[in-house]
């Protein structure tokens, strides 16, 4: 393995070889989905990013006097009931969905690398308390366990953002807790040991670094995960609060016209399933080209 | 994810382990009964953690039970002697102890809001999740797992690319969104569909399966796609492995091979998937009832929720996690029945 070369130029990692880079490629581009997703996420991405120069409106000033009008060149996908420009909104919503989902996945797998990668490493009693009270959070399902933290936290951006992590963290503590398992009782480990780490050095700069190929995959999965699970929170309206633009509090605004302007709801519809769907391929790919072997696990 | 963790967390946690000895009653008895008490112990620090987690969250229900029923003018005499009359003035650990002891005894509490015991409401409601729960976990099972067979067997065929881009589809919509289009489509244009709403079995059976056909595919959505992913991959695995070869080898016919000899390996992890599924059926209870006006536990959440309803909102996670470790139990023995090469240990 060539983590046994990597353990010993320790920080200076040494760049992937180019074959290596080059297979990556091959296997990741392989399959037109991927690239299909790719495009998805890099158009997310963009949107997040240069929204606001490219938005034709402000997607929370209200105008009454352009009230749920149907799309037109003013408006391409319409208006709604507060005369708000959808396609700005859904674009604004872009930046929303994904600062919630980075954040909030970012933290989860933080807090659970740590915690089950402590409780695997020293197992014992530590382990024990460890993951009962892991098992506990995932006898909640994910929704359930957001929807209540969001809405006792009392909702809004930061709390929606604990909410999920609290709720997507158990899967990254268990992951993390398996990969350690496997590889702490490599020799490299002992030698390692035996040449005087402390147990911090190993874990950080050892077992983690081991683990990186599933933690990349299941990071690209959940992110999906999360955003569907935000604007499902919005949704029920304990998520992001008005006016800031989600799409699901989008969706949820938008019951009441359905009837007659069926777009409100379908378009941020559109834009969640396009944005989980490309993180999931991009997720699938990733697995693919970084460790075949995850496949059917993750 | 189950499947995983039981192979990654092997030597020191697996409560089964690879071996061909076969295996005995009484092994199975232990294990059951280990099982259990795991449970139960998870059980615990799940009412712990509801516990704290409402008392120690801001938000005090006194004042917004006062501010809600526009009691404004009480006396802050007249407020301690609320909060004492709802046992909210004692310790945290003697609040919980009244509680648990409660909840032992079928006595989830008492909302403050509607001043009514909060069992009595909750198994009510509970009937409805859990029937729409069921009918989604059968229809996921009954069109997931046949599709996947197809697919794996069909591999690279056209059926097989649309089962595969169906099932990738399936789990990127979100299921709330679902639930309007459906009743965009089936109720407001075509007019085939009732809107929403519920009616019990026993008042009119016609109007009671059809109210439930949106709902039940609203929440099965999700565990069909998933299902029928990880039944074609596990299925795909199996096909290629030496003592199917052999079968074909010796001139068995298809079906002979499919039914006989690939499925029953390639269905165990789809029994793992299957406790996943339940789990998330469940959970999407409180999205489903709420988009079709359900009156069910899942609503009752929601609603607990946002009025900060700690006695409903304790009572109901309870209750879900009750649920989700029973299946999760259950998932476990069947699956150490349905693979006689794992020994309960």
């Amino acid at each position: 393995m060539s983590s046994n070369e990597t353990t010993w130029t320790d920080k200076s990692e040494t760049p992937p070889r180019a074959s290596e880079w080059r297979r990556f490629r091959r296997v990741f581009f392989g399959r037109r989905v991927v690239v299909f997703g790719t495009v998805i996420i890099g158009f997310l991405v963009l949107m997040a990013i240069i929204g606001p120069w490219i938005a034709p409106y402000d997607p929370i000033k209200i105008n009454l006097r352009e009230r749920l009008q149907d799309p037109s060149w003013q408006h391409w996908l319409g208006t709604d009931n507060y005369g708000r420009d959808i396609l700005s909104r859904i674009i604004y919503g872009a930046r929303t969905s994904l600062q919630i989902g980075l954040l909030s996945v970012g933290l989860a797998s933080i807090v659970g690398m740590i915690l089950g990668g402590v409780a695997a490493y020293y197992g014992g009693w530590i382990e024990a308390i460890i993951m009962r009270f892991i098992d506990a959070l995932m006898s909640i399902p994910v929704v359930v366990l957001a929807l209540v933290i969001a809405a006792l936290l009392g909702g809004g951006e930061t709390n929606v953002i604990i909410a999920l992590s609290v709720s997507q963290m158990p899967q990254y503590a268990r992951l993390m807790a398996g990969q350690v398992v496997s590889v702490k009782e490599n020799d490299y480990i002992l030698a390692v040991k035996s040449l005087g780490a402390n147990d911090w050095r190993i874990l950080f700069n050892h077992l983690f670094t081991n683990s990186v190929a599933p933690l990349i995959v299941q990071f690209t999965l959940t992110l999906g995960g999360t955003i569907l699970a935000e604007a499902t929170l919005s949704f029920l309206g304990i998520g992001i609060q008005e006016p800031t633009p989600a799409w699901g509090a989008m969706i949820s605004n938008a019951r009441e016209y359905l009837m007659d302007h069926p777009l409100l709801s379908i378009a941020p519809g559109v834009a969640i399933m396009l944005v989980v769907f490309g993180f999931n391929m991009i997720g699938d790919g990733l697995r693919d080209a970084l460790d075949p072997r995850l496949r059917g696990r993750l | 994810m189950r499947g995983l963790t039981r192979k990654m967390s092997s030597p020191v946690r697996s409560p089964f382990r690879r071996d061909l000895t076969g295996l005995k009653e009484s092994d199975v008895t232990t294990y059951i009964v280990r099982r259990l008490l795991q449970s139960i112990v998870v059980l615990l620090l799940v009412s712990i953690f509801v516990f704290l987690a409402i008392r120690l969250m801001p938000g005090d229900p006194i004042k917004l039970m006062v501010y809600e029923s526009n009691l404004t003018g009480l006396s802050p005499q007249q407020l301690a002697d609320l909060r004492h009359e709802y046992g909210l003035d004692k310790p945290l650990a003697l609040q919980y102890l009244d509680w648990l002891g409660g909840v032992l005894q079928g006595n989830l509490g008492i909302s403050v809001f509607t001043k009514t015991p909060v069992a009595k409401e909750i198994f009510r409601r509970l009937p409805i999740t859990f029937e729409i729960g069921l009918w989604s976990l059968l229809l996921s099972i009954v069109i997931g797992v046949p599709v996947g067979i197809i697919s794996a067997v069909r591999r690279g065929t056209w059926i097989d690319q649309l089962v595969v881009t169906l099932s990738n589809i399936g789990v990127t919509i979100p299921v709330f969104w679902l639930g309007v289009i459906l009743m965009l489509v089936f109720s407001l244009y075509l007019k085939w569909l009732p809107v929403m709403g519920f009616t019990p079995l026993t008042e009119d059976p016609g109007m009671h399966f059809k109210q439930l056909v949106m709902p039940v595919i609203c929440s099965s959505l999700f565990s069909v796609a998933a299902l029928a992913r990880q039944t074609r991959s596990s299925m795909l695995e199996v096909m290629h492995q030496d003592y199917i070869r052999t079968a074909w080898s010796k001139g068995l016919n298809e079906n002979a091979i499919i039914f006989k000899h690939a499925l029953k390996n390639g269905l165990i992890p789809v029994i793992t998937t299957l406790g996943l599924s339940a789990r998330g059926i469940v959970g999407g209870s409180t999205v489903v009832e709420t988009v079709f006006s359900i009156p069910g536990m899942g609503r009752l959440l929601v609603s607990a929720v946002s009025n900060l309803d700690y006695a409903y909102v304790q009572g109901i996670i309870l209750i879900i996690a009750a649920t989700v470790v029973a299946i999760n139990v259950l998932i476990d023995i069947v699956y150490g029945w349905a693979d006689p090469r794992i020994r309960y240990s």
